[in-house]
């Protein structure tokens, strides 16, 4: 007798179900609860969800729940409230993505160059530190919006801080999103040319990668607005919305461009071209829980304690440089911005919470064909690294956010 | 059967300038609060303010900020917060108010009024005419009594 993958979904979401519950009682974001037990349920551990279903059979959760993720964020693109949003939040924004990249990728660089030094095993260093320094890279510009929002509330926050903090939140994710699209288009054509390998081929068969697929979620996004005419109830709205949705990814994974900018090109025309497209993100909220319940769940079920030997190092780089890049990155655009001293001095701080869209984005990478040789190690270097934020993280930001003198009442944060 | 045959037309309408707390006071002796249009000048509609609205206003400033943000975990509770009594000058009808709302045409036929407030997921929703004059608000159970009437249940 063997797990069957509904069972295994069966025992995903019932785990994570409990998980979210524990975690949150305890003051932890529902995720880290999900995640936690999925490693509980992992081959490693319990050994209750056979690793064929998580390697390869519950592919299939993972494209449809980042593809969720990827509406959502393009819906949060409207053009007019964007507007509204003060300048300089967009370039603090700018420098610290870009900088907890940077600096993500090069701390990897460096760290898989030096063995090159003695043991002269440069295909290691091509095949897998490259790919993986530009792919890490990007995944890290991602912040958690959960734990920082928690901290907020539990000690009632307020001030120039907290609100440039939650702005800045709030685009990191996209961003993230649109790096690791790109870094993945880079990624793959280095791997597939290597014997042919020139520089405009090097960015020409990307940007095409890019464009087409913003061109094939625009086009859906105008076919969804049209169609969804059609339906006469909030329930058969889902239909087509969450269709449109499966289809976009579908068919940019069979033409192996990228689906997370198909959809996010899908959701930003829905939310800016349609009349009443509001609706049509919030027919998503009834299904999202369940799904992301069994997403995060899978997530945590990756965890491999043979290859976490090596993975703990490789998350702990991870962490050393996003940290670093998002504090020195925000305070470099604080500057350049004009922001208020407090935004210069602790914003950085406050930026290092992060966990579901890191996680969600390092296994689309782990199924991608083209990155099999190291999607094992690069989940557990991530799912490390989520670990071992989880716990230095939050803190920061409270501390962050006490020096700014934003926390005007010192009390102990009540337990749920 | 169109729906300004079937709309109530005595309506108690608001400002944008009036006060959250004047808008409390009109309607705190009914038992539910309605759909309540915003008028401007020369009778225009120019939003409506919904319980919705009420309880969004209630909530803080950050949880309005996470409302599109996957994974933000926002699940505040009214009671939570803390609220200064000045607010209620403070905050008036045009903070609050959908601006971007969905209303009906007096000649839209009940059967099509019934299933746009179902896609919508609204039990009232606003008529006017076709230069956008506030003409009165239609609600389902407004529907459902007139169909009643006519087959003689009621």
């Amino acid at each position: 007798m063997e797990t069957g993958p509904l069972l295994a979904i069966g025992i995903l979401i019932i785990g994570g179900y409990f998980g979210g519950i524990i975690a949150n009682k305890i003051g932890f974001p529902k995720v880290s609860g999900y995640l936690v037990v999925g490693i509980l349920l992992s081959p490693s551990v319990l050994n209750l969800i056979p690793e064929m279903l998580i390697n390869k059979n519950l592919n299939v959760i993972i494209d449809m729940a980042l593809g969720i993720v990827a509406y959502l964020v393009g819906g949060s693109f409207h053009l007019d409230s964007l507007k509204k949003i003060r300048k300089d939040i967009g370039w603090v924004t700018f420098f610290e993505a870009s900088s907890a990249g940077l600096f993500v990728a090069l701390l990897i660089l460096l760290f898989g160059f030096f063995p090159t030094l003695f043991n002269g095993n440069r295909e290691f260093f091509i095949k897998t530190c490259i790919p993986m320094a530009l792919i890490c890279g990007a995944i890290s510009a991602a912040t958690a919006p959960a734990a920082v929002m928690a901290i907020i509330r539990e000690y009632k926050a307020r001030g120039s801080l907290t609100t440039t903090l939650l702005a800045v939140i709030a685009l990191d994710d996209a961003i993230a999103i649109i790096f690791t699209a790109i870094a993945i288009s880079i990624a793959q054509v280095w791997l597939g040319s290597m014997e042919l390998f020139s520089l405009s081929k090097m960015f020409l068969l990307p940007l095409i990668y890019i464009i087409t697929s913003i061109i094939i979620g625009g086009i859906s996004g105008f076919f969804l607005i049209n169609i969804s005419k059609l339906a006469k109830t909030k329930q058969t709205l889902l239909v087509i919305v969450f269709g449109m949705i499966m289809f976009c990814v579908g068919i940019t994974k069979m033409l192996n461009i990228s689906p997370l900018l198909a959809v996010m090109a899908l959701g930003f025309t829905v939310i800016n071209k349609g009349g009443y497209s509001k609706d049509m993100f919030r027919v998503i909220d009834d299904i999202e829980d369940v799904i992301f319940a069994v997403f995060f769940t899978l997530a945590g079920a990756h965890f491999n304690l043979e290859v976490m030997k090596i993975a703990w190092a490789w998350g702990l780089i991870i962490v050393l440089g996003r940290f670093s890049g998002k504090f020195l990155g925000a305070k470099m655009g604080a500057i350049v911005a004009g922001s208020p001293l407090v935004v210069r001095k602790y914003l950085g701080l406050g930026l290092l919470p992060k966990a579901g869209v890191t996680v969600g984005l390092s296994l689309l990478i782990a199924q991608n064909p083209n990155f099999t040789n190291f999607a094992s190690l690069l989940v557990n270097a991530m799912l490390a690294s989520v670990i071992i934020n989880e716990l230095i993280a939050p803190p920061l930001t409270k501390y962050a956010l006490f020096k700014a003198g934003e926390i005007i009442v010192k009390s102990e944060p009540e337990k749920l | 059967m169109q729906v300004k045959e079937a709309m109530k037309k005595d309506v108690i309408k608001v400002k944008r300038s009036t006060s959250l707390k004047n808008l409390l006071i009109l309607f705190k002796d009914f038992h539910a609060l309605p759909l309540i249009p915003v008028i401007a000048e020369n009778e225009q509609l120019v939003g409506v303010v919904s319980l919705d609205n009420l309880v969004e206003i209630l909530k803080s400033q950050e949880s309005k900020l996470f409302r599109n943000i996957i994974f933000a975990e926002v699940d505040e509770d009214i009671f939570d917060l803390e609220r200064v009594p000045s607010m209620g000058e403070l905050i008036l009808v045009d903070d609050m108010m959908s601006a971007n709302f969905i209303s009906l045409k007096e000649d839209t036929p009940l059967e099509k009024a019934y299933s746009i407030m179902r896609l919508h997921n609204k039990d009232q929703l606003p008529v006017v005419d076709k230069a956008n004059k506030f003409l009165g608000i239609i609600g389902i159970f407004d529907i459902i009594w007139n169909m009643v009437k006519e087959k003689g249940i009621a």
